[in-house]
Parts: C-alpha cells; sequence; structure tokens
C-alpha cells in the first residue's frame, strides 16, 4: 500500500445473523429504526455544535436560540412544514383510505396484467 | 463519567458526525446494557418464570433453560436485537472514519516504524484456525485477521476505536484496564517476582500489552496475535506511545518461541474467542515456554460458578449467542485448574483468584 491510497473495508460480519422476530421483515425493520435513532442523534448533535460555535464567535447565545419566539409569520410558516412533514410519514394510512374510497375498487394486480393484456 | 479516549498519532480521529454516531452507540449500549438489561430480568421474574413453573412443576434448573424460555419472549426480543443492531451500527460507523483516515495512518505508521525501537515479525504462511475463520468475533467484518491491503492495519484500527466505545470508556482512556487487573494481581500476589521476559498472548491492538512495559520496567515484552493487521497497528500504537514490545504474529497454541523462555505469560479475554482443542494447546504451550518458577495468569469472562445468580450467568451467555464469541458457551463451563493440570501444571500451583466482580484469573505456576 503506497501513501495516500484509499481502502474499501468490508461491511458484513461473516456468521449468520439471528432471527428475533417471527417475520424477518421486522428484524429488517427494527434495525431501520435503530438507524434512524443513530441518524437523528447525529442531525442534533450537529444542531448543538452550530448553535455553541454562533456563541463562541458572539452571533447568538444559546439562550437566543432557546428563547426563541417566531413571529405570526414564522410561526404559520413552520406549522405548515411541519404539517406536511407528518403528513408525508404517514402517506400509508392516506394512501390506504384512498383506496378504500374509491366508487370502482382497485382490481388485483393480475386482473390488470390481463386487462392490458388484452 | 468515564474518562474521553486518549489521543494519539495512531488513533483514528473521527469526523464530527462519525463521532456523533460512535457516541449514539455508546449511548444506547450503556442504555440497553442498564436499565434495559434490568428491566429483563424483571421480566422473568414476573411472567417467564412462573410461567415455566406452572407448565413444568418445577423450577429452570440452569442458564440455558432461561434462555429457551427468554428467547421468544417479546421484552427479550427487542432488547436482543437492539443490542445486536447497535453492535452492527458501532461497527460501520468506526469503519467510515478508518476508511477516511487510512492514507493518513499509512504515512504514520511507516514513520513509525522505521523508527522503531520495538520489532514487528510477520508470518504470511500462518493458518488462520477454525474458530477465527468460521464467523467474525464479536461482529468486527473480516475479523482480526483479514488483510485488505500491503501492510494494512486497519482490523487494529477499528479494534481500538470500537473497544473504546464497546466499553463505553469503562476501560480506561487507553482502554487496558485488564492490563492493570492483571498485572496488579501479580504484584499483589507475589511482591517479589521481576519477571525478565513477558509474552501477552492474543493481543490485538496491544492496549493491555503496554501496561507491562511500565509495571515491569526491567522485562523484555513480547507481545502476539493471530492477526498481522492489528499486529501491525499495535506496533505503531506501541511506538507512538513510546513503550518498547516486540510483536510477533503467531497462534498462541503452537509458538515459534524456544522452551523455557518467559517468565511470565499473560492474557486478558483470549480464551473465550479460542476453541476446544485450543484451550488445552494454549495451556501447554505456556507450560513449554514457561521457565521453570514462571506463570501463566490469563484472565477471562465469568464463568457460570462465578455467578451468584442463574440470571446474571444467562446474561454472560448473551454475546455467545448474538454477537458470535461462541466459545463462551463451553467455555463458562470448564474447569480451568483441570485443563492447567492436563497441560503439565502442578495441581497445587495452579488456582483462580477473583480479580473484579467475578472476573477469574487463572493463575499456574511452573514447578521450579
Amino acid at each position: 500500500m503506497t501513501d495516500g491510497d484509499s481502502i474499501s473495508i468490508p461491511r458484513n460480519a461473516k456468521g449468520k445473523r439471528p432471527q428475533y422476530f417471527e417475520d424477518p421483515a421486522s428484524d429488517k425493520l427494527h434495525f431501520m429504526i435503530m438507524a434512524l435513532v443513530e441518524e437523528l442523534s447525529v442531525t442534533r448533535d450537529r444542531l448543538d455544535s452550530v448553535e455553541r460555535v454562533l456563541e463562541r464567535k458572539g452571533v447568538s447565545s444559546l439562550a437566543d436560540v432557546d428563547g426563541f419566539e417566531p413571529t405570526d409569520e414564522e410561526h404559520r410558516q413552520r406549522n405548515e412544514r411541519r404539517a406536511a412533514y407528518v403528513a408525508r410519514i404517514m402517506k400509508c394510512f392516506a394512501d390506504e383510505a384512498a383506496q378504500a374510497a374509491r366508487a370502482d375498487p382497485a382490481m388485483d394486480f393480475d386482473e390488470v396484467v390481463e386487462a392490458v393484456a388484452e | 463519567m468515564t474518562e474521553r479516549q486518549a489521543q494519539h498519532d495512531i488513533l483514528v480521529k473521527p469526523s464530527h458526525d462519525e463521532r456523533a454516531r460512535q457516541e449514539l452507540c455508546q449511548a444506547m449500549r450503556s442504555h440497553l446494557l442498564g436499565d434495559v438489561q434490568a428491566g429483563t430480568e424483571t421480566i422473568f421474574e414476573s411472567r417467564v418464570h412462573p410461567a415455566f413453573k406452572k407448565e413444568n412443576g418445577r423450577a429452570m434448573k440452569d442458564r440455558h433453560e432461561i434462555r429457551r424460555a427468554m428467547t421468544p419472549d417479546p421484552f427479550y426480543r427487542v432488547f436482543s436485537a437492539s443490542l445486536r443492531s447497535t453492535q452492527e451500527l458501532m461497527w460501520d460507523s468506526v469503519i467510515d472514519t478508518v476508511e477516511r483516515e487510512m492514507p493518513r495512518l499509512q504515512t504514520e505508521y511507516k514513520k513509525l516504524h522505521n523508527q522503531a525501537k520495538g520489532t514487528l515479525t510477520l508470518d504470511p504462511d500462518l493458518d488462520i484456525p477454525r474458530y477465527h475463520a468460521a464467523a467474525d468475533i464479536h461482529l468486527q467484518p473480516g475479523g482480526y485477521h483479514t488483510d485488505l491491503a500491503e501492510d494494512d492495519l486497519s482490523a487494529g484500527a477499528i479494534f481500538d476505536r470500537a473497544l473504546y466505545i464497546y466499553g463505553d470508556g469503562k476501560f480506561g482512556p487507553y482502554s487496558d484496564a485488564m492490563g492493570h487487573m492483571v498485572s496488579g494481581q501479580v504484584k499483589a500476589l507475589y511482591p517479589d517476582f521481576a519477571p525478565k521476559r513477558i509474552l501477552d498472548m492474543g493481543c490485538t491492538s496491544g492496549n493491555s500489552t503496554l501496561v507491562y512495559v511500565d509495571a515491569f520496567p526491567e522485562a523484555e515484552v513480547h507481545a502476539i496475535d493471530i492477526g498481522a493487521p492489528c499486529l501491525r497497528y499495535a506496533h505503531a500504537r506501541a511506538e507512538t506511545l513510546n513503550k518498547t514490545v516486540h510483536f510477533a504474529q503467531a497462534n498462541a497454541a503452537e509458538t515459534q518461541y524456544e522452551d523455557e523462555s518467559f517468565d511470565l505469560i499473560v492474557s486478558h479475554i483470549l480464551f473465550h474467542e479460542t476453541g476446544r482443542s485450543a484451550l488445552t494447546n494454549i495451556m501447554r504451550e505456556c507450560h513449554r515456554l514457561l521457565k521453570p518458577g514462571g506463570m501463566m495468569v490469563h484472565l477471562d469472562i465469568p464463568q457460570d460458578r462465578h455467578c451468584e445468580k442463574m440470571y446474571e450467568s444467562f446474561l454472560w451467555d448473551w454475546e455467545a449467542y448474538n454477537n458470535n464469541e461462541t466459545f463462551a458457551v463451553v467455555l463458562r463451563s470448564l474447569d480451568y485448574e483441570e485443563e492447567a493440570v492436563t497441560a503439565g501444571f502442578v495441581r497445587d500451583d495452579v488456582s483462580i483468584e477473583d480479580v473484579a466482580v467475578g472476573w477469574p484469573l487463572l493463575v499456574g505456576k511452573k514447578a521450579a
């Protein structure tokens, strides 16, 4: 290996992974939650760093952030963004409800295949 | 509050976000192994054990029965899955740092190697034992031994950073608490013992090894491991910390050293990462390598007999079933003293010392 060379290290440990839940899909969903927990913590740490850098540089203090009061317009924008965020996460409910509400129920996938093959 | 990991030139330096991930894994482990693990015992006492008693008309008789009954319990499942996932995330987060840092580490390694006071002797023909090749112990991808490039030291770099996270800093800023436990106990038991040559078996990144350089300043310190990338890292780490150690790639069950060449042979949680026949052979090798009157001192995780409660013993098996520390299951029921006698030690010269909350220390003195 010469100076400055990069390296690609394997990311998977040899050995069978135990299955913790009845449905292996649940093991995957659980892992995804754990990884999201990790990434959320990264974001929180990063925000904390930004706030402290700003304080150290005399731009704003932690108290400024904690005591921040949005204007009416800022408050409205924030609520809007938050509502859109929640709706995006909960889209699976909206989709199922929309399907159920259709006057003409959706065909099964195989029926669609047959229909378009005609 | 534990101390931060001690910094040195060969230790990887995580970026802001890498560090955030690694410290989250540390916090997650701490919480899971604290409140949540304690909660699993409450679950066991309040519903799992009563249900077993009702069905079988008796209490459980060993840790294996506890495991079979706890494995399907929803509380324990989520605990286990969370701890397992955290371990996987930990390696991944550390590998990010090591991959990014590798060019710098390579430069440091060459510099340190070229001006080294200690030595590094590798054996590219060494057979990697089955207990390492079959599954990656504690889920480190590639284990201790996989060489990914010329002069690769990634396995050691990964291990040294991850060990600190895994231990939540409880192994100390240099992750060398076990070396202090063992050397401290040797000094307490034998205050006049002055070893001239010391061998540390299964040294990985050499954290505990370096303790002996200071504990016995008159001694020449040697250390072996099967993993070349760990040894390169350990060698560079020792040099940057200004400790003179002679590292060599060898299997502890069959080393290249001459008969009667050491006064003191130590290991720190080596046994449970080996196998049944290897354990006997390692002790035989210790007997061969020790000078008359010399001592072997091995530290490992609590055995079944050292656990006050059966539930506690069951918890110690978690790493075996969920973290590829497979041999621990068998090891935790073995008779260490009997093993040492089989290897050639005299029964009266073998003892088990309790160094810390049930962590056993096998001490064997070779007849003078």
